[in-house]
């Protein structure tokens, strides 16, 4: 057993409600640490205290579990360093916008809001328009297609 | 543990436990439908942040957050009198909010500081979140004191309301002084008195009620007790409203009718 042997396993984890994202691309491994038969992944939590944190831990110890010569599998959530919308992989992005969820823009907290001219997951078009800073979870706000009138998620710049 | 890090942990996790939960209570009764949203979201994520700090007091020592957060009476509770009022309209829901995040904000950049390494650690991640709530008082506070009519006269009243509570933010008992002298909590809340006084006269100047917020020094002054306004004060010693006791048998009641229950 390898550390890459691990970081393949974590690319099979995906984010609990967006199945086309693993956790490896949202950016959420922050170090896979290998000793003998026991694993340690250190997890940055998107947000504090997000309900899918426990989804996201069983699904973890459950892929690690599975590579052979695994005896234990010990994942901790950090709350230092702080996860980063920046950290969001190239693959991660497209799989967001594949989704139906605009990506983040690439300036973290400092971003500038709000976002103007953000593309639709649906049509691309920029004709959109910002209908709340927050939304169905605490990681996405509402925008609104004037082109294809479809409500659509964007990923909050955090 | 160390009884003004486990005082000045309660003060944080309180005044957000307080407060979200005050939040939650809009749900399904804001506005309009996106107001709820957000509300919901909002008050998610001062729960949330309430549970980091009672998590933190477990990992240096202290009680089950559990425990803390369900099972403890209102004079055990450390968080200012201003976040346990009632909601009141949404005017003032608006206006508490913005003015306590302000200070909210201040604080935790003070706490970055920290000698406390496990508590300074966890602010950015925390700010990252509270920018939101930020951006959102903000455009209330535009749409409602920008309006004229109704709209702006709640808003006014509700500013009085508020600003006559903000000075019980600032109020500093024995354990917050041995907290900032040990500097987990460097300059302590009276420290922030006049860069917030300059953060909400900033924000409110465009609307002409700058000259509604006290300087610092009359902040001071009443969080010292030297001004005739006890009803601010006596949140950071325990000392609080029925309106606390209230809030608190809404919170606890399910965890109380089985502490031993699995989640």
């Amino acid at each position: 057993m390898r550390v890459d042997d691990v970081w393949d396993a974590l690319g099979t984890v995906c984010d609990p409600e967006i199945p086309t994202v693993s956790i490896v691309d949202l950016g959420l491994v922050e170090s896979v640490r290998c000793q003998g038969g026991r694993v340690e992944v250190d997890l940055l939590p998107t947000f504090t205290g997000c309900p899918a944190l426990d989804v996201i831990r069983e699904a973890v110890e459950r892929a690690v579990g599975t590579i052979p010569h695994v005896e234990r599998v010990d994942v901790r959530y950090l709350l230092s360093p702080a996860w980063s919308s920046d950290r969001v992989t190239e693959r991660g992005r497209a799989a967001l916008q594949a989704f139906g969820i605009a990506p983040p823009r690439r300036e973290g907290p400092a971003a500038a809001r709000p976002a103007q001219n953000v593309a639709c997951p649906y049509c691309g078009s920029t004709a959109t328009v910002l209908e709340s800073d927050f939304g169905p979870t605490r990681c996405r706000t509402i925008y609104y297609c004037r082109a294809c009138r479809n409500p659509f998620e964007k990923m909050k710049e955090v | 543990m160390n009884a003004a890090l486990r005082h000045l942990l309660l003060c944080l996790a309180d005044d957000e436990l307080v407060l979200g939960h005050r939040d939650s209570e809009w749900t399904a009764f804001a506005p309009f439908i996106e107001e709820d949203v957000a509300m919901a979201s909002i008050a998610q994520d001062e729960i949330s942040h309430a549970s980091v700090f009672f998590n933190l007091l477990k990992d240096l020592g202290g009680d089950d957050p559990d425990r803390l957060a369900f099972l403890r009476d209102a004079p055990e509770f450390r968080n200012a009198r201003l976040l346990e009022r009632p909601n009141g309209d949404w005017a003032y829901t608006v206006v508490r909010h913005f003015l306590y995040d302000l200070f909210d904000d201040l604080r935790l950049d003070a706490l970055a500081a920290s000698s406390c390494r496990e508590l300074a650690q966890v602010v950015d991640r925390l700010r990252r979140e509270e920018r939101y709530h930020l951006m959102h008082g903000r455009a209330w506070v535009a749409r409602l004191a920008g309006a004229e009519g109704e709209a702006r006269s709640r808003f006014e009243t509700a500013l009085e309301a508020v600003l006559a509570d903000v000075p019980g933010l600032f109020e500093m008992t024995a354990l917050d002084r041995a907290a900032t002298e040990a500097g987990f909590f460097p300059g302590g809340a009276a420290g922030l008195a006049s860069a917030w006084a300059e953060r909400a006269r900033e924000e409110l100047a465009p609307f002409g009620l700058a000259e509604r917020v006290p300087g610092a020094a009359s902040l001071l002054a009443v969080a010292g007790g030297e001004a005739p306004r006890p009803e601010a004060l006596g949140g950071r010693e325990g000392a609080h409203t029925e309106d606390l006791d209230r809030l608190l048998g809404a919170l606890g009641e399910v965890y109380r009718s089985d502490p031993q229950a699995a989640w």
